[in-house]
């Protein structure tokens, strides 16, 4: 792949560049043919474009895969009007851009065929994200062909075009002087900044308010505070040894994730002399991804957390003799064992330790500054001087404006990639003020809550369809182009506004001239302008010269004392969090998300209340039964899920659900006599529990005092994997089974291979096994890297045609995934490490599979993969029930979607499964054979790393790593000859290809781990 | 055919049968119109089927996913009404092939109706194997046959296909068996029937017999033969059965002991069965003479002993488990005896080994009521034996990160409605329209082919067994 | 004596059966089985003219043989390079020119009826022989020959660099007028032609290995 890419880069492109750049804009005049996916929808005559025939070439060529397995008798095959020197039908082209799913703006690389793309990847060179992506940006794709994203602009909720909508938006506006303002979301890009500015330079007091549904405003604000400039500082998890998050899920949600696990995993690295191995601290009430990776996990309840919080700044200023304006002891009392731990540890990694706090509460925040000036971390671990413009929402003015609106101040409201209507807190007032409101314009790719309650709705680009530049932190600028046309008329923000403004330079020009001004200065490497622009084009950012913006020294007395406030007893404190794949309620209408299983709890199509065993028991709750929690007057319903190593007095709910317009999912999957829709007409997946936000002080809180009642009803949640420990139950025997093996540092500094002592006299009957004379291909799954953040599950998904079933054949436990990430506790329900293990088709030499199907379905091929013939297969299932892993998937029913749009997605070089047939993880054999075939064309020899198959280039963590066994250099020799390494089930002889390094907790106790 | 008798032996068929009244017995309700209650039954049969018509073709049409099954239970329903089919033909084979190689001339007035038994039971054994598929429409592949494809062939290591060998081959041995046997009593009926129609069918179905001493001697000896061919079948077809369990890998299937176990488990649930059909047949059809309540009680001592065979292997089992030290093995068996289908061990730990010790005592075998409930028993038994096999061994194997649970869907129960259905409908067709049991062999243990017949009616003159050549002579 | 009759008649019937069983099969033509397909093109393009009597490369029209599983077909402007000169076939130019010289009026031009086609679809005016983009009605459809089954995947890339000849599995293109499949392509003919190579029985490719796992085709 890797190759390809260069290629492409290399040569053609060189050549083409102006030509093709210039080109890329006028090149799309109308969508594609053949995608009309709405029968109204009908495309000009004129000359197709050279992509939308080689889309439509890829359908007779490659892509019939879109068609089914028919044969028809009489298949066009339509050439190219006019072949482009670069384009090759049937090959892929990669193209460099930036992830939009949230702000953190990770570097992607586009893969296309024919002129769509079909897969999303991380951009290796990129500064930030170094070739990590989520598993939202690996679902991205997918919503590009949401067939049901806005088409047309609407007019008063009638579909409309965009010349009447220009028409009455510019006619409204002529007629105002003030009272414009413009809600977005965190903008990242100075051009799009600088567009809307000028936009509301024609009218007085207008502004521009950004606002993050989730918010960490208060981190800004205390900075404002304590260091003068209200800025996000860049968290360098990378330069971190010790780090204490106080409820910060930054390995899943919390501002850039994946940048972020790129760091802290980078961080946690055995291999070398002397094992450097971070010690990772989290506070939390409930389980979060990040506390399920934590060294030494603390169970606090939120109203507790300030406590612990003002305890350790006061240990610590003590400590280092600094008297700060601090309140007296709180009414918690802290442990103070566990408090002094902690202050050693800090103190001893002085400048390279990292205190972070996800509360968006600012007596929090301050304090939390304050204590990263004591350890003298600003400037190592935090960049205020090169902060992050990765969210800049400020909480206060979303408030004034709410209170401008009510008080008829506001004359037009411009809302842009932002739902209020949804996620603020009181959305009900807000949208009741938006009536009063002349002109409303929502600029949405959905037809979302807000976009039902304006008088105009704007339909945005997809990113992979736009141009756009960001810059994440000060220096680092990220870009965006278009890998396809727009597949429905849609515009971007800044064109709008542009032609609103009269002038309508494309975004490229806009773009363009944004480069030369302001960026293109900034650097001294390049001299030409041009080349500048091509190389950042074709790398996907640009590093330039960081502004000065040194940030003022911390001044103490920027400290306000503060007591905690404490919840009363009978109460419940109500944690709000982000899923990683519903993250702020954005992604609700992509299926690959709703389906992947959430990384701790592995609840799919669903949001509902974790609470702790304890009070399950207490309250004789079962999981999926139904209760009502109340806060104020809110009051909705949510499944119950009993989440081990959750604080008793922590109900903890996700943000993101209850959209409008989920119940589009209610025909997904099978349909049958007793099977169930996802989800029902008219309803929503999940609650929407952004109701139970609300202002605190200055800024939006996620948690609240709520009160909890079982109805008595019950909704069955749809989990992939029940609350298994390694631990058999009692019961039944409770032995220890040792797939997943861990130990801690110390035992590892006197033995690397400790915790992993447990061979087996592995019986065999034949004294010589086959010998793999060419390639050996394996893998192996570093456990200490790996997060459980999911981004392989739906890289896999997306590279492989993986189906989406549905909730109720989830509940029935047939869920598809060809990866799923095993998660297991250890230790009781109060206090549980978690260990997060993928696993996948094993690809066992001795494959217990392939002897048992009579048809040869399955066979070993002589590179060790374990080969599914769906064609062949009948499926008899007998292959899957006698595989030890479990990891066989089989088509119970057709689950093919007819969604002629959604289809474009699927990668024309895999078969897509039909009914009654077997898959599984074919370790991307695709991948390998486009691998051989370029090889074989350069005739060249295959070397390490020229296949990346897609879980392994997906992992934010490196976790994964593939390659030929036979070749002593490759980097899973390495790992097979790591004394950590180890297969599961080794001593049943099935001699698996996929290894596994044990775990290392950063732990003093030298437990032997589990098993 | 001449055999002495010993006039102390009680004699196998009751009260003082002539030949003609052998015929006329067996003939007669062949050749009256259908009594009501057939009706009534036949026609509950078919509705049976009927519904497990509808349930089959939904399946295929829909696709498995009706099924109750998921990514851990591959196989539930499916594959246990299999092998609980095949293990009721066994009974069949093993009265009219084993015992009459052993010379149990007893068999004589049962064998006829336990092998048609056995067929019917194939039949609806082989049907699951197809239905389960994913790709019913494909099945053929499963057998090797020259194609345009390499040519390509089967796994030859599959036990899925040495099941499709086996039981085809069981089937057809059988049916031949079967068919072979029921050549004279064709003729016979030829010969008494007055109907054209019927003439040319019987006497096509007959091979045109004529019961000349030399058909009854070719007849006798491929009836040897073939008794030969099929008796180890008998052991053969259920061994190769439980190897598609016991050479996979799960804890709970990979058991050496399997074949042995299977095949008596096989035998005991088939004498069950025949016991059930007999009672209920030796009633409706009045056989009593025929079907005595010797015959019943020498079938209730076969179950004990199979019986008592099935209880060693669960001990076995266990023990093993135990023995092994294998933790993987003995988590399943504690999960069987524990775990969340408890339940279903339970009902087969009770109705395979507990209850049929209730045989030991000679009044509940010669108690009709008795042992007609406990065939019932031991076949619901029997049926969970495998259910248990198939399912506790899966649902909890290897990575508790998979564990699951499975439970049948009505289109599931349908189909196993279904299958019985079809058994039934079967079963009835044959009362109906073939001779229950074997004319010619009862004929030859008439109590008075003896040389000193005690016959009170001296008019009839007692003739030879091969002297019924000529009663067929005179059609 | 009736026995026997029953019989012998049972024979006859089983025999004549097997007979016509037998025979039909033998010449059956499976499903899928495209061998021999020859559809008319709308254009009728021939091979026989390009690649046998003018010699020119299968590579100058199917360049992605090399660089992409597929071969591609080529686009209307590759046709142009030429045929923006050569507007007519051979003889018709011949015979017009001496016409021409009988009534000695200048030279007329010609344009035969199959390229006209091609001209319309690229948008190419032979009156002042220039595009005129607006006029171009789009791509030239043609009809598919070579197909596999979706879950088939077949790739150019290593028989062309292994030295495969294009003829070994398309035929002697470059006799055809209209082109047609000459192989079966089904799976025992792929299959047992990598045998054949693996035994050395291809003289071009002696040494050299192809593979007859079954995830080379089928993933």
């Amino acid at each position: 792949m890797k190759e390809s890419k260069k290629h492409w880069k290399g040569i053609e492109e060189r050549e083409q560049t102006t030509a093709y750049l210039e080109t890329l804009e006028s090149e799309f005049p109308e969508p594609p043919p053949r995608l009309d996916v709405e029968p109204g929808a009908e495309f000009p005559e004129a000359a197709v474009s050279r992509r939308s025939f080689l889309t439509a070439a890829g359908f007779s060529i490659a892509g019939s895969t879109l068609a089914g397995c028919s044969r028809g008798p009489l298949e066009k095959v339509i050439p190219l009007l006019n072949r482009p020197e670069e384009m090759i039908p049937g090959r892929a082209y990669w193209y460099s851009s930036t992830c939009r799913g949230c702000t953190a703006g990770c570097g992607i690389v586009t893969k296309n065929r024919d002129g769509r793309p079909i897969k999303i990847e991380g951009n290796p060179e990129h500064p930030l994200s170094r070739g990590g992506l989520c598993a939202v940006g690996q679902a991205m794709v997918l919503s590009l062909y949401d067939s049901q994203r806005l088409q047309d602009p609407m007019i008063n909720g009638q579909p409309g075009n965009w010349a009447d909508l220009d028409l009455a938006v510019t006619e409204g506006l002529e007629a105002l002087s003030d009272g414009v303002f413009v809600l977005t979301g965190t903008v990242s890009s100075p051009s799009e900044r600088a567009r809307i500015n000028q936009f509301l330079a024609r009218f007085e007091g207008s502004e521009h308010i950004e606002y993050d549904p989730v918010s960490c405003s208060a981190i800004l604000d205390a900075h404002q505070q304590t260091h003068g400039q209200r800025r996000l500082p860049h968290y360098r998890f990378d330069r971190a040894r010790v780090i204490v998050s106080f409820d910060a899920d930054f390995l899943g949600t919390w501002i850039s994730p994946v940048e972020f696990t790129k760091g802290y995993s980078s961080g946690r690295t055995l291999e070398g002399e002397s094992p450097q191995l971070s010690h990772h601290l989290q506070l939390e009430g409930r389980m979060s991804l990040t506390g399920s990776n934590a060294d030494q996990r603390i169970k606090v309840s939120p109203d507790d957390l300030f406590a612990w919080l003002a305890a350790l700044t006061r240990r610590l200023a003590d400590r280092s003799g600094v008297d700060a304006p601090l309140a007296g002891p709180a009414a918690v009392e802290v442990d103070q064992d566990l408090l002094d731990q902690m202050v050693e540890r800090l103190l001893d990694a002085r400048g390279a330790s990292l205190v972070v706090s996800g509360v968006n509460d600012f007596q929090n925040q301050l304090l939390v500054n304050f204590i990263n000036h004591l350890l003298g971390n600003y400037g190592t671990t935090l960049d205020l001087d090169q902060p992050s413009f990765q969210a800049n929402g400020n909480d206060r003015r979303i408030f004034e404006l709410l209170g401008r609106m009510q008080a008829g101040e506001v004359k037009a409201l411009l809302i842009a990639g932002v739902n209020p209507a949804y996620s603020l807190p009181y959305a009900d007032q807000f949208t009741q003020a938006l009536e009063s409101i002349p002109i409303t314009v929502a600029f949405a790719e959905q037809f979302d809550e807000t976009a039902r309650v304006v008088r105009y709705v704007c339909p945005l680009h997809h990113a992979l369809e736009a141009w756009g530049e960001q810059e994440l932190t000060s220096g680092v600028i990220s870009l965006s182009q278009p890998v396809l046309a727009p597949l429905g008329r849609t515009r971007s923000l800044c064109q709008c506004l542009s032609s609103w403004m009269g002038n309508e330079p494309s975004d490229l020009e806009r773009l363009r001239s944004h480069f030369r001004e302001e960026v293109f200065p900034r650097q001294s490497k390049i001299g030409d302008f041009e080349e500048f622009w091509n190389q950042s084009v074709h790398d996907g950012y640009a590093r330039v010269q960081p502004r000065s913006l040194a940030a003022a020294a911390f001044q103490l007395d920027a400290l306000e004392p503060a007591a905690a406030a404490t919840l009363d007893e009978n109460s419940y404190a109500l944690v709000l969090y982000e899923k990683i794949s519903m993250r702020d309620g954005r992604h609700a209408h992509n299926p690959w998300l709703q389906e992947l299983p959430d990384p701790v709890t592995k609840v799919v199509w669903d949001n509902y209340a974790c609470i702790a065993p304890a009070v399950a028991s207490r309250l004789k709750l079962q999981e999926g039964d139904r209760v009502r929690v109340t806060a104020g007057n809110t009051s909705l319903e949510f499944p119950v899920q009993i989440q081990p190593g959750q604080h008793e007095k922590v109900i903890a709910i996700a943000l993101g659900y209850g959209r409008q317009g989920t119940d589009r999912f209610s025909k997904v999957g099978a349909r049958w006599i007793q099977g169930k829709a996802t989800v029902l007409e008219g309803e929503t997946i999940g609650g929407n529990a952004f109701l139970y936000t609300a202002r605190q002080g200055p800024n939006i809180t996620f948690v609240n005092a709520v009160s909890l009642e079982p109805t008595g009803q019950r909704s069955p949640l749809a989990l992939t994997q029940t609350h298994h420990t390694v631990t058999v139950p009692e019961k039944l025997g409770g032995a220890q089974r040792h797939m997943v093996r861990d130990t801690t540092l110390t035992a590892y500094r006197e033995d690397p291979a400790s915790g992993n002592h447990f061979e087996h006299e592995v019986l065999q009957l034949w004294d010589q096994d086959y010998v793999y004379t060419g390639h050996h291909w394996g893998m192996a799954i570093d456990l200490n890297r790996c997060t459980g953040c999911s981004a392989c599950v739906v890289g896999c998904q997306a590279e492989n045609n993986v189906p989406v079933v549905g909730k109720d054949e989830v509940y029935r436990r047939r869920d598809m995934h060809w990866i799923r990430i095993d998660r297991y506790y250890s230790g009781d329900d109060q206090d549980v490490e978690t260990v997060h293990q993928p696993m996948m088709c094993n690809h066992c030499d001795h494959a217990p599979c392939e002897a048992v199907c009579p048809v040869l379905a399955t066979v070993h091929n002589d590179e060790g993969i374990n080969q599914q013939i769906y064609n062949r297969c009948v499926g008899t299932r007998y292959c899957a029930n006698n595989c030890p892993y479990k990891v066989r998937r089989f088509n119970w029913f057709d689950y093919r979607t007819e969604d002629v749009r959604e289809n474009l997605v699927l990668n024309p070089d895999i078969t897509t499964r039909t009914r009654g047939v077997m898959e599984k993880c074919s370790l991307c054999i695709q991948r390998i054979q486009e691998a051989k075939y370029e090889a074989k064309r350069e005739g060249r020899e295959m070397v390490d790393g020229d296949i990346k198959i897609a879980c392994q280039q997906s992992c934010p963590a490196d976790a994964i790593v593939f390659g030929d066994m036979n070749d002593p250099e490759s980097r899973i020799t390495q790992a097979i000859d790591n004394p950590r390494h180890y297969r599961v089930l080794e001593e049943m002889n099935f001699r698996p290809s996929i290894g596994y390094l044990t775990k290392v907790r950063n732990k003093e106790d030298a437990g032997e781990g589990h098993g | 055919m001449s055999q002495v008798y010993s006039s102390l032996r009680k004699p196998l068929i009751g009260g003082h049968k002539s030949l003609g009244d052998v015929t006329d017995d067996v003939a007669r309700p062949l050749e009256r119109r259908a009594t009501g209650l057939w009706w009534m039954a036949f026609l509950t049969a078919l509705t049976v089927l009927g519904i497990g018509v509808i349930a089959v073709s939904y399946q295929i049409y829909t696709g498995i996913g009706t099924w109750g099954l998921n990514r851990t239970v591959g196989w539930g329903f499916d594959i246990t009404n299999f092998v609980f089919w095949v293990g009721i033909g066994h009974a069949g084979t093993l009265i009219s092939a084993i015992l009459f190689v052993f010379r149990q001339r007893w068999r004589t007035s049962i064998n006829r109706s336990a092998e048609a038994m056995t067929l019917f039971a194939v039949m609806c054994a082989g049907l699951f194997p197809l239905i389960h598929m994913g790709r019913p429409w494909l099945f053929f592949w499963i057998a090797p046959y020259p194609n345009f494809r390499g040519p390509l062939w089967v796994n030859f290591r599959s036990p899925l296909l040495w099941d499709f060998f086996a039981i085809s081959t069981y089937f057809i041995i059988s049916a031949v068996f079967w068919y072979i046997g029921l050549m004279p009593d064709m003729a016979t009926l030829r010969d008494r029937t007055q109907s054209r129609f019927k003439k040319v069918i019987y006497g096509w179905m007959s091979f045109g017999w004529n019961g000349s001493t030399r058909t009854w001697v070719r007849y006798e000896t491929t009836y040897m033969l073939l008794a030969a061919f099929a008796t180890p079948l008998v052991l053969s077809v259920h061994s190769i059965v439980s190897m598609d369990f016991a050479t996979a890998v799960i804890p709970g299937w990979h058991t050496t002991i399997f074949p042995p176990y299977f095949v008596a488990g096989a035998v005991f649930s088939g004498f069950a069965m025949v016991l059930t059909l007999m009672l209920i047949a030796r009633k409706v059809l009045n056989y009593e003479e025929y079907i005595t309540v010797d015959h019943i009680e020498k079938m209730c001592k076969v179950i004990l002993a199979t019986g008592g065979i099935v209880a060693l292997a669960y001990s076995m089992e266990a023990f093993m488990a135990w023995y092994s030290v294998n933790h993987y093995e003995r988590f399943v068996f504690l999960n069987r005896a524990l775990g969340p289908y408890a339940w279903a061990y339970r009902i087969m730990v009770l109705c395979n080994v507990v209850l049929p010790q209730l045989l030991w005592f000679k009044r509940v075998r010669r108690n009709l009521i008795a042992v007609f409930i406990m065939s019932i028993v031991i076949n619901i038994g029997m049926w969970f034996e495998r259910f248990v096999i198939v399912v506790t061994s899966l649902h909890r194997d290897f990575l508790p990160s998979s564990w699951a649970m499975y439970s049948p869907t009505i289109i599931e129960l349908a189909t196993l409605a279904g299958s019985f259905g079809l058994f039934f409908t079967c079963f009835l067709l044959f009362a109906r329209l073939l001779p229950f049991i074997a004319i010619g062999e009862v004929k030859a243990v008439l109590n008075y082919a003896r040389p000193h017949p005690p016959s009170s009616d001296e008019k009839r003159v007692p003739t030879p067994p091969a002297g019924k050549g000529e009663l067929a002579l005179e059609g | 004596m009736k026995l026997r009759k029953q019989l012998s008649l049972l024979a006859a019937v089983v025999l004549v059966a097997c007979y016509v069983i037998f025979f039909s099969v033998a010449d059956l033509n499976l499903p899928g089985n495209h061998q021999g397909y020859a559809p008319e093109q709308p254009i009728s393009f021939s091979h026989r003219l390009h690649s046998g009597d003018l010699k020119m490369s299968c590579l100058y029209c199917h360049p992605g043989v090399e660089k992409s599983p597929v071969a591609g077909i080529p686009a209307a402007t590759t046709c142009m390079n030429c045929h923006r000169f050569v507007t007519g076939g051979w003889d018709e130019t011949q015979i017009q020119e001496q016409q021409d010289q009988l009534e000695n009026r200048e030279a007329q031009f010609i344009i035969s009826d199959e390229l006209a086609k091609l001209y319309q679809s690229v948008g190419f005016d032979t009156d002042q022989m220039a595009y005129q983009e607006e006029m171009a009605t789009g791509p030239i459809e043609w009809t598919r020959i070579h197909r596999l089954p979706d879950f088939v995947y077949f790739d150019h890339r290593p028989h062309v660099t292994a030295g495969v000849a294009c003829q070994s599995c398309h035929g002697p293109v470059e006799t055809m007028e209209r082109v047609a499949q000459i192989s079966t392509l089904s799976m025992g003919w792929c299959v047992n032609c990598h045998r054949d190579v693996n035994n050395g029985l291809v003289p071009e490719l002696v040494g050299r290995v192809a593979s007859t796992e079954c995830g080379v085709c089928h993933y």
